[in-house]
């Protein structure tokens, strides 16, 4: 598969640089990523997390169904993330080359609780 | 600006109560008022009529019969820019009363009008100097920069001609001037030397006061010195003369100055003077921020060359590298590569990226390639120069990682290498088949703490490239498809190598997704941006080459790279093995660095030597004495002995060997 299904989600999801939603759920918190995750949305990322763990959310699931391009920055704050959590589960929505590749290279697949969906991810136990 | 955008007849209140009173005032001879009648008029039609009248012209008769044929008389009420009027005419007999009136408003409303229109020139220099300023300090581009605000100011303060001399500071910290000029062609300036700072240009030069004069010539300051006392011959005559200070608003520093010149005397008012010192100021910004900026780009640019090694040659090895910055954004990044020369005749061949961009990740990078030279030096296993390194970041690094490809080409065509996460490198085989090495077998650096270790047979006549993301991935091209695309265009490039494929393969895939960028990042090129390295191990005459054998010709590997990213390529000659392992007594008398071996740098071979028997021929010198390998620890186990064990590995190797021998026979 190499066009990303889109959620939707993000209020900017047109906007060609990208954008973090953060939506609660009974589960968590879903951050919902859309548009290239290189070093400005990295950022952005970055700082959707730290307001998410700051929730102290069971669940903190990052989906990157609408992430277009992941460069190594993108996935080194997934990484940050996954670390960071510290009580919160961190799980991250992936499906698609586009992404799920730049997983693989760099083996973070092993690191990194990667789900199909987003539904998968919030029923996942 | 302008103060006249109404439709005609949709004259303001006040100059309809001005017409009232002024027809009121026609009067025939028994001081009744007569009939008058009102009609709008075009420019074209004022400018046609003469009369006195400041504000309200009297028509005088030979107008009247003109314009109003049949009137007695007329007056025009001219609008503030004197774009048009209303006549109010009348064909009756009258007395003097409407001159009188006409004289008594025009007095009445003259200063006012003077006012006005003095404060309209002076919005529309606001206007124009706002338009400039926005215009120039936008410009980074010094080129650009200096050249409109020449033609601005020039056009500004109506000067004949001028000219923008400014100071420049090369990469070496040494200041030169410059020029500009407007209104004239270059031809017009170009016989003569620079101006120098006599006491005519003494004020501009030196930023003490801009110097405004209605004839130069006439000045006392004029025509002192030596050899033209005054213009030289052939200059474009001046009289008029403006000059103006730049002058940086970050340190006082004198930036350059403004010149405009005029063949006729008194063309430039003060108006022109505060024009020319506005556009002067708003250039000094400019001119800062784009010194600034090309001072910002200079220094990373020099930070990352000097971060940059270059590649040694390497007996054996044909190498050729690129590193090319990104068409945008920072000129440097967490991009290296590194071609280290092992003792023992090993190579280690380096290339990793630091996540993130700019300085910071520079500096990372700085310190990672240093970690990992070191512990390529000490001659350990390149699973474990990884896993050190990784030790080593925990301590420094914070939410990045670093990704890492490490190979070690060991004497005895084989290859040995661990991968931190980066992408997987490309072997073409001399069959012309392709292979990836170490796709995915280990976590970046930063991340992972195992690197396992991988081994590929590195015959003569292979090639190997290792390159960055910046080759194959992009945000319109994802990484699969740019790494197949890689690995066609590898497979497709010519045998032996040449610089030139290796270039044209750099341009064909970064030039799919970014043609525009990578134009403008050749232009950067040009001005010193752009590095690129190429070195070739240690070649012989063609002649030779030919005679080594199909399988032995050297070839260049593929360097590549796209936007910031480093490429390296490596391939395999065959007199590289050869070299190392048979012809070590020859090579070392021209390469006397080479055969200086320690026991320590066989330590992370030793292991595989011991797998590999097709490795090393046993050609006539091994036997021969080896001074270096004499110096090596008593218990290395690298020696002529053990390679004159080994059979010649490889049936078509055997004509290399041949001619190794024969070389190094020779050489004797």
């Amino acid at each position: 598969m190499t066009e990303p299904e889109r959620p939707g989600q993000g209020p900017l999801d047109d906007e060609p640089e990208g954008s973090v939603s953060v939506d609660q759920v009974p589960e968590g918190v879903v951050l919902a990523v859309a548009g290239p995750l290189d070093l400005a949305l990295a950022a952005s990322l970055r700082r959707s997390v730290e307001r998410a763990t700051r929730l102290r959310p069971g669940l903190l699931v990052i989906d990157l169904s609408g992430v277009t391009f992941l460069a190594s920055v993108g996935m080194a704050e997934l990484v940050r993330a996954n670390r960071q959590a510290g009580e919160t589960t961190v799980r991250v929505v992936a499906s698609g080359r586009i992404v799920l590749r730049p997983l693989e290279l760099t083996r973070l697949t092993d690191e990194l609780a990667i789900h199909a969906t987003l539904a998968d991810a919030l029923a996942a136990r | 600006m302008t103060l006249t955008a109404r439709n005609p007849g949709d004259q303001d209140p006040e100059t309809d109560a001005v017409l009232d009173a002024l027809a009121s005032a026609f009067t025939g001879p028994d001081g009744r008022p007569v009939p008058v009648e009102r009609r709008l008029l075009s420019a074209d039609r004022i400018a046609g009529l003469r009369g006195d009248g400041d504000g309200v012209l009297v028509v005088d008769d030979a107008a009247l019969a003109a314009q109003f044929p049949g009137a007695t008389a007329a007056l025009v009420v001219l609008d503030r820019e004197h774009q048009r009027g209303t006549a109010l005419i009348t064909h009756d007999p009258v007395g003097r009363t409407h001159v009188v009136a006409a004289e008594a408003v025009g007095a009445a409303t003259g200063g006012l009008r003077r006012a006005v229109a003095a404060l309209t020139a002076e919005a529309a220099v606001i206007d124009a100097l706002q338009s400039v300023g926005r215009q120039l300090t936008a410009q980074l581009d010094i080129d650009t920069l200096v050249q409109d605000a020449t033609d601005a100011a020039t056009t500004a303060v109506g000067a004949a001609f001028g000219a923008f001399f400014y100071n420049l500071i090369n990469q070496f910290g040494e200041s030169y001037t410059l020029y500009t000029l407007s209104g004239v062609p270059r031809e017009a300036f170009s016989r003569f030397p620079m101006p120098r700072n006599t006491e005519v240009f003494a004020p501009t030069f030196d930023g003490t006061g801009t110097l405004r004069s209605d004839d130069i010539t006439a000045d006392r300051r004029f025509g002192h010195n030596a050899p033209y006392h005054g213009m030289p011959e052939g200059h474009l005559p001046v009289r008029s003369y403006l000059a103006v200070s730049v002058i940086s608003p970050s340190n006082g520093e004198v930036l350059g100055g403004f010149f405009f010149g005029h063949p006729e005397r008194s063309r430039f008012t003060a108006r022109h003077e505060g024009l020319a010192e506005g556009i002067a100021g708003y250039s000094a910004i400019a001119l800062d921020n784009a010194r600034l900026y090309e001072r910002e780009r200079n220094f990373t640019r020099e930070l990352s060359r000097n971060m940059l090694p270059e590649a040694p040659p390497v007996p054996g090895l044909d190498l050729v590298t690129r590193y090319l910055p990104a068409a945008r954004g920072p000129n440097i990044g967490g991009d290296w590569f590194d071609v280290i020369r092992l003792d023992g005749g090993a190579t280690a061949f380096v290339i990793g990226d630091v996540v993130g961009h700019g300085v910071p990740a520079a500096t990372i990078m700085g310190q990672v390639r240093t970690a990992v030279r070191s512990y390529a030096l000490l001659g350990l296993a390149p699973s474990e120069v990884l896993r050190r390194v990784a030790a080593l970041l925990d301590g420094f690094i914070d939410s990045t990682f670093v990704t890492c490809f490490y190979a070690v080409h060991a004497p005895g065509d084989e290859l040995v290498f661990a991968n931190a996460g980066h992408l997987p490198a490309l072997l073409r085989h001399a069959d012309g088949t392709t292979e990836q090495l170490g796709d995915a077998i280990a976590q970046p650096l930063g991340v992972g703490t195992e690197f396992p270790e991988r081994t590929a047979a590195f015959p003569p006549g292979t090639d190997l490239l290792l390159y960055t993301d910046g080759l194959v991935e992009s945000r319109s091209r994802d990484v699969t498809q740019g790494m197949e695309w890689l690995r066609t265009a590898f497979a497709d490039l010519p045998r032996p190598l040449t610089s030139d494929a290796c270039d044209g393969l750099v341009a064909a895939l970064t030039g799919a997704s970014t043609t525009t960028m990578s134009r403008s990042s050749t232009c950067t090129a040009r001005a010193g941006g752009r590095r690129e390295t190429r070195a070739e191990g240690d070649r012989l005459p063609r002649r030779d080459v030919g005679d080594g054998g199909a399988a032995d010709r050297p070839a260049p590997g593929p360097g590549a790279v796209g936007r910031r990213h480093p490429a390296l390529a490596g391939s395999a000659g065959g007199r590289r093995a050869r070299g190392l392992r048979g012809h070590g007594q020859r090579r070392r008398a021209r390469l006397p660095r080479w055969g200086r071996r320690t026991a320590g740098g066989h330590r992370a071979l030793r292991g595989r030597r011991a797998d590999g028997d097709r490795r090393g021929p046993g050609p006539v010198e091994d036997a021969g004495p080896d001074r270096d390998d004499a110096r090596a620890r008593p218990d290395d186990d690298r020696r002529p002995v053990r390679r004159q064990r080994d059979p010649a590995p490889r049936g078509r190797h055997d004509g290399h060997d041949a001619f190794r021998a024969r070389v190094v026979v020779t050489g004797r």
